[in-house]
């Protein structure tokens, strides 16, 4: 067993760490190897030493009064739950998850898996798609239109609601 | 456990809108607070102002605590993360990479090792602790969660954002580097 094995295990003995089986094999290697009974020493007396040595750094005298002037003047939040639905977060995660599935089903399906003589390399379909036609149609304005309308009921309706709240 | 129900009864008071009960909080942990702060930006006035700012960010966020941790693992999550961003704007706050640190450290030592009565008044636990201020900000932050702040490898790597295997190592190179460190100086006493 490497020299820094042995250290780390040993580290992880005095930290308590590991299993009940792990802990018992260490004991048992330190009771009967000289090497790791003499690394155990040091280390016991380093770890002593490391405790004894680190002392906190004391701030000034007016530390804490600053902080309880600066928190006079300040507000607790209301918790992020109270504000922010669960839901709606769900709703995005699984909206991008389904769109990055989309691609890369579309992607993996379009693929020409069949391997010709002079290339390795899987042939893609170039994608047919033509913004210019699809992006001018009425159906496009139409569905943004529908979109912003949504979307300014929806920031109108949580305006609302907070005015609501504020006044309760 | 007790300190921990202690906490939360504080904070209970204080979100029914008792603020002067956070004053009970911040003198429990100021010093760990301002340690870690100290850790990572090693300049007094700055670590006041950072660690101030640590407590006034954890009062606003004081709904947000649910009490699934400990309340002195979130703070110094806070705390962290406070420094993080701080060291970021500022990346010139730590001057030099920490093995350069570490040497100058052993180097400051030796050089002292040529006035006999200089060294003597130095003690090991003075050299460690100074060791420790040398360390790494990331590490020495690490070894003082552990030892005096008594947080678990598993509470060090929600502060951190490491693993708890990842805390392990890093704990694991810090003693090792601390340990160097007293070996050489031992050794260069010894030969004198």
């Amino acid at each position: 067993m490497e020299q820094q094995d042995i250290e780390m295990q040993l580290w992880e003995y005095i930290d308590g760490l590991g299993t009940e089986t792990e802990r018992a094999a260490i004991a048992r290697l330190i009771a009967t190897d000289v090497q790791w009974q003499e690394q155990y020493s040091s280390f016991v007396a380093l770890n002593a030493e490391i405790e004894s040595a680190i002392e906190t750094e004391q701030p000034s005298l007016r530390f804490s009064k600053n902080v309880m002037e600066a928190v006079a003047q300040a507000h607790i939040a209301p918790a992020t739950n109270r504000y922010i639905n669960p839901s709606v977060l769900k709703g995005i995660a699984a909206f991008f998850a389904i769109s990055i599935v989309a691609v890369l089903v579309y992607a993996v399906g379009s693929v020409q898996w069949n391997l010709s003589a002079n290339s390795f390399l899987p042939k893609v379909k170039p994608v047919d798609f033509h913004f210019g036609k699809h992006f001018n149609s009425t159906i496009v304005w139409i569905v943004f239109a529908i979109n912003i309308i949504l979307g300014l009921a929806f920031v109108d309706m949580r305006l609302r609601k907070k005015a609501v709240s504020d006044n309760s | 456990m007790q300190e921990q129900q202690e906490d939360i009864a504080i904070i209970q008071m204080v979100l029914q809108g008792r603020q002067s009960a956070y004053a009970a909080l911040v003198e429990r942990y100021q010093s760990y607070v301002f340690t870690i702060v100290m850790r990572h930006v090693h300049n007094r006035e700055l670590a006041e102002e950072l660690a101030q700012d640590v407590f006034v960010k954890a009062y606003k966020s004081l709904a947000d605590f649910k009490g699934n941790s400990k309340f002195s693992t979130w703070l110094y999550t806070i705390a962290h993360h406070t420094c993080l961003s701080h060291l970021r704007k500022r990346p010139d706050s730590t001057v030099l990479p920490g093995d350069e640190k570490m040497q100058l450290v052993v180097e400051n030592h030796g050089q002292s090792g040529h006035h006999a009565h200089v060294l003597e008044q130095r003690t090991q636990k003075q050299l460690l602790d100074q060791a420790i201020n040398r360390l790494p900000g990331s590490d020495a932050e690490i070894v003082t969660l552990f030892y005096k702040a008594e947080q678990s490898l598993e509470e060090i790597g929600a502060i951190t954002g490491l693993t708890p295997g990842n805390v392990k190592v890093r704990l694991f190179r810090a003693r090792s580097k601390l340990k160097e460190i007293l070996q050489h100086v031992s050794s260069e006493f010894s030969m004198r």
